[in-house]
């Protein structure tokens, strides 16, 4: 079967989010994407972007991605881990790195709300610096959704 | 015609980046590149989240694409977003997030992709804020081997 030449075809963007952290500072806590109605999609990928910016001598970046679903956009459950992952880990002279992981998601037995949270940590004491970013793409629409 | 139930049906993720800075340093443009042989198309979607930024200050973002045949000759930039103040603060709201989606059709692009994204703060040295950018490849007509 040949396949659609446009990447958009059936696919949505929905709101990520974005952080950046020195270590042990405000923004080193989960941080939680805006609710996702994913009525009508079947699947998604959930793309994370990280930079481990400046990381002390055998320190490490650790990065943990959470699912929160809930049936009435209103009670939610208490998350499933589908990411935890120690994304790098500093050896001398290499203090800085970057990557991505990528989880794909099968919505079949999810329930119609979700949201996706990130918690990066550096376990240095507050020198070090670190990014990333949660992107979400729907998918697999067997016809086009009409309420997104 | 039904489409594939799974999103990640020839559907690829390309090499992206995340970015964190403070005011008065690092404000220069972070690119990264993509072999995106095999495709037609792709998505580029950028967050970016303007952390802490002092009243009246703002953050502007610079959105470009750059094509290589070789991954090493590049040809000048195209602008993909002009220079764009995404965020003024404002007291009480000091913070904000956005995002930006990009629909790339490659007919006629080289097979090396970069997209660079430069983002300032015009306050002195102590706002921060960050960004990031993923490409989302797809619309092969046979799963690519590269």
């Amino acid at each position: 079967m040949a396949t659609p030449k446009d990447v958009g075809h059936g696919l949505q963007c929905v709101p990520g989010l974005t952080n950046g952290w020195i270590a042990g500072g405000a923004n080193e806590i989960e941080k939680t994407s805006a609710v996702i109605d994913r009525a009508g999609y079947s699947s998604a990928k959930v793309i994370v972007e990280w930079n481990a910016q400046a990381v002390t001598d055998k320190k490490k970046l650790t990065i943990v991605v959470k699912r929160y679903q809930s049936s009435d956009n209103s009670a939610w459950d208490a998350g499933t881990v589908i990411l935890t992952s120690d994304v790098f880990t500093a050896a001398n002279p290499t203090l800085a790195g970057a990557g991505h992981s990528v989880v794909n998601e099968n919505f079949d037995g999810i329930t119609r709300y979700v949201k996706y949270s990130v918690t990066g940590t550096l376990n240095q004491g507050n020198t070090d610096t670190a990014s990333y970013g949660l992107m979400i793409v729907l998918g697999g629409a067997a016809t086009e959704p009409t309420t997104l | 015609m039904g489409l594939p139930k799974d999103v990640g049906h020839e559907v690829q993720e390309g090499v992206g980046q995340a970015y964190y800075w403070t005011s008065g340093a690092g404000e220069t443009e972070q690119t990264c590149a993509t072999d995106r042989a095999g495709y037609s198309s792709g998505k580029v979607i950028v967050e970016w989240n303007a952390q802490a930024v002092t009243d009246k200050k703002k953050l502007t973002l610079t959105i470009q694409r750059y094509q290589s045949a070789d991954n090493s000759n590049w040809d000048a930039a195209e602008v993909l977003q002009a220079a764009t103040d995404v965020f003024t603060a404002a007291t009480p709201v000091l913070a904000a997030t956005g995002r930006y989606v990009f629909n790339q059709n490659f007919d006629g692009v080289k097979r090396y992709v970069r997209y660079g994204v430069t983002g300032v703060l015009n306050k002195g040295s102590v706002d921060t804020a960050s960004y990031s950018l993923a490409i989302l490849l797809g619309g092969s007509a046979t799963l690519p081997t590269t």
